[in-house]
């Protein structure tokens, strides 16, 4: 009975966090359309989708201040995870100050409805991130160059090093960073506001950019900075490890949280 | 039911809104709370059905402390200032969807709750488009429609008209007489009396024990 309350409300999460954010995610179905057909022309026609993922995803290479070289953000890259997180940035306390004092007092629990926020938000990012491939899947397929072949070029091309051993980090480390940040994004939220939770975000992703560090999460959401994709570069495991508990502080000190705060309009 | 408010202050960024009340209530009694506004009726309610966490004193309901053995009442309904309402949807979908968290009543009893206050429960009309005695009438519904034991409306008959205002407390009465324990705020002194078997009044956050019970 306990876990089917919680069932319900993660039902009505999804549903409700779907109507409500229908027009966000619609625009960022065309922004991952419009991505991907824009780096499919830069990068020209004779490659596999696999390829040009690899371009959206590889971020930057290390900043390095003493040489002659400017720092610059990775544009796509960064458009693509501030909009993912921009999704998920303001349904949970929107619905607080609303509808959602309704649903809390109706289910008497708060936990339960920080988890199911904190549920949502793990699956529309992860959601987010299937569409990114289908879509490639499908501009590839159209293209006729096919998903996963016609990678041979990438070292070259892209500085990456591509094999089908780690098309799969490829889409694991940004999912899992996503989410993390999309946790702390969240927790920061509800301590402070959503505008700040946002701000966090954009401020934990550039610093990524420009320190190459272990310790700065954005860093494991970059190709260019992993080790199965380039050598030097910082081992996935530990960006496994970092993501996790990160994901798992925030989503238990949210539950801690709630529980004292204090929900006026 | 019994409620037992000890020692109860509030305070919200450096603002005491409320000053140690002591209260004590008890099933099928109807309680009313008078006061100008800005005197903290909204908070007190807020506290008593768990939005918000009081900053000294506890409140507790049949022994167990709010905030700590329980987060909310066991069976509460609640009217909290302005009512908040899905706009995309009907004021029956609407209760049916906070009907469906819980699982115990169907789509026959939020009908009749909404017949009760006057509300058509086939209207398709959206939220959105309710006037706002509407919405009014819809946020009693969605307090009362699961017959809770703790019933709480802050000035439930805002923007009604007679009828609604008839229907309210017919409702009201109604389910005094099962027994439930119903706090509600309003501004008309008038029809508090009428409604009550006991009135306090609150003035800048503390308690005035006014009017002996009718
Ligand atoms: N969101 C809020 N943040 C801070 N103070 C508030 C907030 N809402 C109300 N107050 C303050 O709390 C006090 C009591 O308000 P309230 O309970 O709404 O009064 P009433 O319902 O009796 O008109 C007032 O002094 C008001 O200024
Ligand atoms: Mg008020």
């Amino acid at each position: 009975m306990r876990n089917n309350k919680f069932m319900r409300l993660f039902h009505y999460d999804m549903i409700i966090g779907f109507r409500q954010n229908w027009l966000k995610l619609l625009a960022g179905l065309f922004l991952l359309i419009f991505i991907c057909g824009v780096t499919m022309v830069y990068l020209g026609e004779n490659h596999g989708g696999v390829m040009y993922l690899a371009d959206i995803l590889k971020g930057a290479q290390e900043y390095i201040a003493a040489g002659s070289s400017e720092f610059t953000l990775p544009v796509v890259w960064l458009i693509l995870h501030l909009y993912i997180l921009f999704i998920v940035c303001t349904f949970p306390m929107n619905d607080l100050k609303g509808f959602g004092k309704n649903i809390l007092l109706f289910c008497a629990d708060r936990k339960k409805w920080w988890y199911s926020k904190c549920l949502w938000i793990v699956t529309t990012v992860t959601g987010f991130i299937l569409v990114l491939w289908i879509v490639m899947l499908a501009l590839s397929g159209l293209s006729g160059n096919g998903f996963l072949g016609k990678v041979a070029g990438a070292d070259e091309l892209l500085g990456l090093n591509i094999n089908t051993h780690n098309i799969a980090y490829m889409f694991l480390l940004p999912l899992v960073v996503l989410i993390a940040l999309g946790l702390v994004q969240s927790l920061l939220s509800l301590v402070t506001n959503p505008v700040l939770g946002y701000m966090a975000s954009i401020v934990l992703l550039c610093a990524s950019v420009y320190w190459k560090t272990p310790w700065l999460i954005g860093n494991y959401s970059m190709l260019l900075r992993l080790s199965p994709f380039t050598h030097g570069g910082i081992p996935v495991w530990s960006g496994l490890i970092l993501c996790s508990i990160v994901g798992v502080v925030c989503w238990l000190g949210g539950a801690v949280v709630i529980k004292k705060h204090d929900i006026i309009n | 039911m019994n409620i037992k408010i000890n020692h109860l202050s509030k305070v919200i960024k450096g603002v005491t809104v409320l000053d140690d009340i002591n209260l004590e209530l008890t099933s099928g009694k109807i309680y009313g709370l008078r006061g100008k506004n800005g005197s903290g009726k909204t908070m007190l309610m807020r506290l008593l059905c768990g939005l918000i966490l009081p900053s000294k004193g506890s409140i507790e309901i049949d022994g167990e402390v709010m905030g700590k053995d329980i987060s909310f009442p066991r069976s509460v309904g609640a009217l909290i200032e302005n009512p908040s309402f899905l706009m995309e949807y009907s004021g029956f979908e609407n209760l049916r969807i906070l009907a469906s968290i819980k699982g115990e009543i169907d789509d026959q009893q939020i009908s009749n709750t909404l017949s009760a206050v006057g509300l058509d429960p086939n209207d398709k009309r959206h939220y959105r488009k309710y006037s706002l005695g509407m919405k009014q009438r819809l946020g009693i519904a969605c307090a009362v429609m699961e017959s809770p034991e703790l019933i709480i409306l802050d000035e439930p008959i805002n923007a009604l008209d007679e009828k609604g205002v008839e229907l309210v407390k017919h409702i009201m009465l109604a389910l005094r007489d099962k027994d439930a324990l119903i706090v509600v705020a309003c501004h008309d002194a008038e029809e508090l009396e009428y409604l009550s078997d006991e009135v306090f009044n609150l003035a800048e956050g503390k308690l005035q024990y006014g009017k002996a019970p009718i």
